[in-house]
């Protein structure tokens, strides 16, 4: 086992310099057979490094790219607000009357492309969406509350009424 | 030309001082966009690590993926010292690849019907003639490295492919320098073998040169 530890040990020093320096000849030591040499050149040759194609390599690279991203957007999030996609939302929330244009306010949200016209995007159509909805929601609101005020008016002029003639 | 004695000994159990990686590494850490260059430095290695291990593009691939992934994920938490003095990002990365590698095994408990043909897709000489010759003089040199046991197999692979040095390869393996060393020279013995015993079958007359070195 001696022995064998002490030709591993040289023919490791061998293929230290036959993987540091390939092309240049060297001269084998003395305790090394010359087919070591050979068989290591062979072996050399047969086991090549392989490179993946481009476009899988560009592909994790992109991934990589958006993990990295995500990550910073989680770090920023995590000291500013709760969910970048609702308070914006409310924050720049927009007079009743322009509220039919929410999909079309710019969103500070940072997650979120800025609307360009001409530049359809599902992003922007879904924002679109979204905005229509929450300014659908508020206007029924608004509608039902000036219909209760005009209920609650006519109610008072007609118990007004009532009273006159009584 | 080779270190003997005491000077040996010290050399082998001298950490490494430096991993030429660290700048990389720490710049990762402090902007995860720059992992780029790491992945950039290390995409072929782990791809033909994986390539030669699974036998597959596409589980080579996947394999790729996740080690990376997992390498991105975990750079926070990994620590030149911690493993050990030898522990280097590329050693980390490999034992990460070694680890998916295993798992992926006994998820899928899968073994590769053929063998691949890695031999074949070296680019050979100009010279027609020639380039038959080496192309086979290739492919049975990859045959015979196919008949390793798995383990040398790893060994020579990683010696040869990756170019890690024993101590390297051990920390990957997790095994002593010492035994990588054996591992590796016992696996070129085979391999010096097997082609001998092949030679000898093709052709009786065949009267190789003196092998007293793989004859153990």
């Amino acid at each position: 086992m001696r022995a064998l530890d002490e030709e591993a040990f040289q023919v490791d020093a061998y293929l230290d310099e036959l993987l540091a320096i390939p092309t240049t000849p060297r001269a084998l030591p003395e305790t090394i057979e010359p087919d070591v040499e050979a068989i290591a050149r062979v072996v050399q040759r047969a086991l090549s490094r392989f490179h993946p194609s481009f476009r899988f390599e560009e592909r994790l690279a992109d991934r990589l790219a958006m993990e990295a991203r995500t990550g910073e957007l989680a770090a920023r999030g995590a000291s500013g607000p709760a969910s970048p996609l609702e308070s914006p939302i409310l924050a720049d929330l927009p007079e009743p009357l322009t509220i039919g244009r929410i999909g079309r306010v710019p969103l500070s949200g940072a997650t979120l492309a800025p609307a360009t016209a001409g530049a359809p995007n599902v992003a922007l159509e879904l924002r679109g969406r979204g905005g229509l909805l929450l300014g659908g929601a508020i206007a029924s609101g608004v509608s039902l509350a000036g219909a209760a005020l005009i209920a609650r008016a006519r109610r008072a002029r007609a118990e007004q009424r009532w009273q006159e003639l009584s | 030309m080779f270190q003997k004695g005491r000077e040996r000994t010290k050399a082998a159990t001298q950490p490494i001082p430096f991993d030429s990686d660290r700048p990389a590494v720490e710049a990762a850490r402090r902007d995860p966009r720059r992992f780029d260059a790491l992945y950039r430095k290390y995409v072929a290695q782990v791809y033909s690590y994986a390539l030669y291990e699974t036998r597959d593009h596409h589980a080579a691939e996947d394999l790729t993926e996740q080690v990376f992934l997992r390498a991105f994920h975990g750079l926070p938490r990994f620590h030149e010292q911690s493993d050990g003095a030898d522990s280097t990002f590329r050693v980390w990365l490999f034992r990460i690849a070694r680890n998916a590698l295993s798992n992926e095994r006994r998820r899928e408990r899968r073994h590769p019907e053929a063998p691949l043909e890695l031999a074949w897709d070296v680019a050979g000489p100009e010279d027609p003639p020639q380039a038959v010759v080496q192309r086979d003089e290739l492919s049975r040199a990859w045959l015979a490295i196919e008949r390793l046991p798995a383990e040398r197999r790893r060994a020579l692979v990683l010696r040869f492919v990756e170019e890690m040095s024993a101590r390297e390869i051990g920390e990957v393996l997790g095994r002593s320098e010492g035994a990588v060393r054996v591992l590796i020279h016992r696996a070129l013995r085979s391999v010096a073998d097997q082609l001998a015993a092949e030679a000898l079958a093709t052709n009786p007359e065949h009267d190789p040169r003196p092998r007293r070195w793989w004859r153990g």
